[in-house]
């Protein structure tokens, strides 16, 4: 075992790279109202946006099933809910993704268990692309998180779109 | 040996699944090129892609060692794997240390090439591929033919059939999206009580130590969430400098897989969930020989574009490529492990440049495919080849000697019965008409002309 990593590493080497990184030579997409284009994208991606609190998006939607808002105060030893209420670090214009990290504080299961998503996002934290979103983010603080971008989806039967493969069928996007 | 005329020959027996295949996958070509002409700067992020992958398989090593020490950091126990042999051993020993019996799979290239489901399943292993594709392809007893569309080449009514008998699903049920609910409440159930999650790995973090996990359906991190073993099982070339490096391959990947602008999960697994274990495996299985004199290849991330994309997949079929990937880089891949197939499969190419066109990390795969040509040529197989070519080669070199042949084959073609001429061609002229000569010399009729 130790054997197999140092004849790997014999091989390829472990010196320091000399050399900087490349940087990026282009200057990214940017978007004039980034709201429309994140609505846009997430919309393609076969969630939706509804510009209004997610507490009123689930009254609206009064759903038959538990409910849990990670928001508020819950029982992490809880059954995955019907509807599970998560709140975005920021949202992602060019591809409708929204950054989640539970930090552990609930568990990982309940994200893909659950069977519709709503999600809290601050409009003003929605950036223009990956690149940005990936500088916002404190990425050595993760343990586990995902950028979510609409519901679960396969297209693996004659390619046609079916949401709901696995995880959540619907995915709403409300404003915080 | 492989044989991927003769192969592609038998898919095409079947006219109405070849059109089918060639339509759809075209159709996935043409929603790529629409993701990719939505970005104003992306054969700008194809270059820097390129760049940063050069970069780090220069210095892979470095990068590999980073990441394990960050990784253990974390949390992460971290294995390395000389071959195929050799991962599979080490998935097998985390397996029995945690008594597992049952385990859900989501996609992985990797475990494909390494041959890991049969090894696993002839030691009493249930292994569930839990992607749809696959889990398809799975109950089908099939292969998969493409590696993003394992199961491209079944059409509904088939998939219909292999659930029916496999999942008692209703006979001739055939709509894809009571056959998807019907495969999401099989594998709901094998989800719950799975003793161990097995997943590829699209990207490794060497500065965060962690991986990610690129998905459509949420099957890897459903059943990372719920298993307590994790085994993510990746290719030494999976490293990247860090999450900032992300930035540039999550806005290429979906885009040139699928026409996505980003797939609907991509998750990071930088930690063991709480109680859990986290194993990442890493396997050299080959790459490092790779590396010396075509690391091209090793920049791959797996999108499938060029598959899409390229006349002679699209119209011979995954399966005639023999191997686990398949298309222009899985020809590329497979002719330089392999000189014994890479005659068939270097042929098995147009040289049109389309893959390179679409390549999101610009590998030079018509490039790498006319190399492997080359090679091919030196084989026995291709004496006669080589001497009708160097005959036409000593033909060209003078102008008398072309016109004479010109004239001999204007003759031949006066005297001699069609179906001989038609024949001349060999394996070329059966779908082509052999070209006739034209009457008279062109530079007699530019003579003419001129006046």
């Amino acid at each position: 075992m130790a054997n197999a990593k140092s004849q790997i590493l014999a091989h390829l080497g472990t010196t320091p790279p000399p050399e900087p990184l490349p940087e990026p030579d282009y200057t990214p997409l940017a978007f004039d109202d980034p709201l429309s284009a994140f609505a846009r994208a997430l919309e393609a991606a076969g969630g939706e946006l509804r510009r209004e609190k997610v507490d009123e998006i689930l009254t609206n939607i009064n759903p038959k099933g538990s409910v849990i808002d990670i928001r508020k105060s819950f029982d992490p030893e809880a059954d995955p809910p019907a509807v599970l209420i998560l709140a975005a670090r920021l949202g992602v214009a060019e591809n409708g993704a929204v950054w989640i990290d539970p930090q552990e504080r609930y568990p990982r299961r309940w994200i893909p268990l659950a069977e519709m998503i709503l999600i809290a996002l601050d409009p003003a934290a929605i950036v223009a692309t990956m690149h940005e979103a990936y500088a916002a983010i404190e990425t050595d603080r993760i343990r586990y998180g995902v950028f979510l971008s609409g519901p679960s989806k396969t297209a693996d039967i004659e390619q046609s779109l079916v949401l709901g493969a696995h995880g959540a069928g619907t995915l709403i996007v409300g404003l915080r | 040996m492989i044989d991927h005329a003769g192969a592609a020959a038998e898919f095409l027996g079947d006219r109405t699944r070849a059109k089918r295949h060639d339509e759809a996958l075209w159709f996935v070509r043409q929603k790529r090129d629409a993701a990719a002409g939505s970005l104003p700067e992306w054969e700008a992020l194809r270059s820097h892609a390129q760049r940063i992958k050069e970069h780090t398989l220069a210095h892979l090593g470095y990068y590999l060692e980073r990441f394990e020490t960050n990784a253990r950091a974390n949390g992460i126990e971290v294995y390395w794997a000389r071959d195929a042999a050799e991962c599979n051993a080490i998935v097998e020993r985390l397996l029995a240390e945690e008594g597992a019996r049952s385990i859900v799979k989501s996609k992985s290239m990797l475990t494909e090439e390494c041959g890991l489901n049969p090894y696993l399943e002839a030691r009493g292993y249930e292994v569930t591929d839990t992607d749809l594709g696959e889990r398809i392809i799975q109950l089908a007893g099939d292969r998969p033919s493409h590696i993003v569309l394992p199961a491209i080449h079944l059409s509904k009514e088939e998939v219909g059939t292999v659930f029916h008998e496999t999942m008692g699903t209703p006979e001739g049920l055939s709509d894809p999206e009571a056959l998807t609910r019907a495969a999401r409440r099989d594998l709901r159930g094998r989800f719950l009580c799975a003793d161990a999650a097995i997943t590829g790995v699209n990207f490794a973090l060497a500065e965060e130590g962690g991986i990610v996990v690129c998905t459509n359906e949420g099957n890897a991190d459903l059943g990372c969430a719920i298993a307590p073993l994790h085994i993510a099982c990746m290719g030494i070339e999976k490293v990247i400098p860090s999450a900032r490096e992300l930035g540039v391959f999550t806005r290429l990947l979906a885009r040139s897989a699928t026409g996505q602008a980003i797939t609907a999960y991509t998750s990071h697994f930088h930690a063991p969930r709480p109680g859990g274990r986290l194993a990442v495996v890493i396997v050299d299985n080959g790459r490092s020989e790779r590396l010396r004199n075509e690391s091209e290849l090793l920049r791959c991330i797996r999108c499938g574009a060029c598959m899409n994309t390229c006349p002679v997949y699209r119209r011979s079929g995954g399966h005639s490529y023999g191997s686990v990937t398949p298309g222009p880089v899985g020809s590329a891949l497979r002719a330089s492990a392999d000189p014994a197939d890479a005659g068939s499969l270097a042929f098995a190419c147009t040289l049109c440049g389309s893959c390179d066109a679409v390549c999101p990390v610009r590998i030079p795969l018509h490039e790498r495919l006319r190399i492997a040509r080359e090679a091919a040529l030196a084989a026995p197989t291709y004496a006669p080849k080589r001497r009708i070519l160097k005959l036409a080669a000593w033909v060209v070199r003078d102008p008398r000697r072309l016109e004479w042949t010109a004239w001999l084959w204007r003759l031949a073609d006066r005297i001699l019965p069609g179906w001989i001429l038609e024949r001349l061609g060999g394996p070329w002229s059966r779908e082509r008409t052999f070209p006739r000569p034209a009457p008279r010399r062109f530079s007699e009729m530019m003579e003419e002309r001129n006046g």
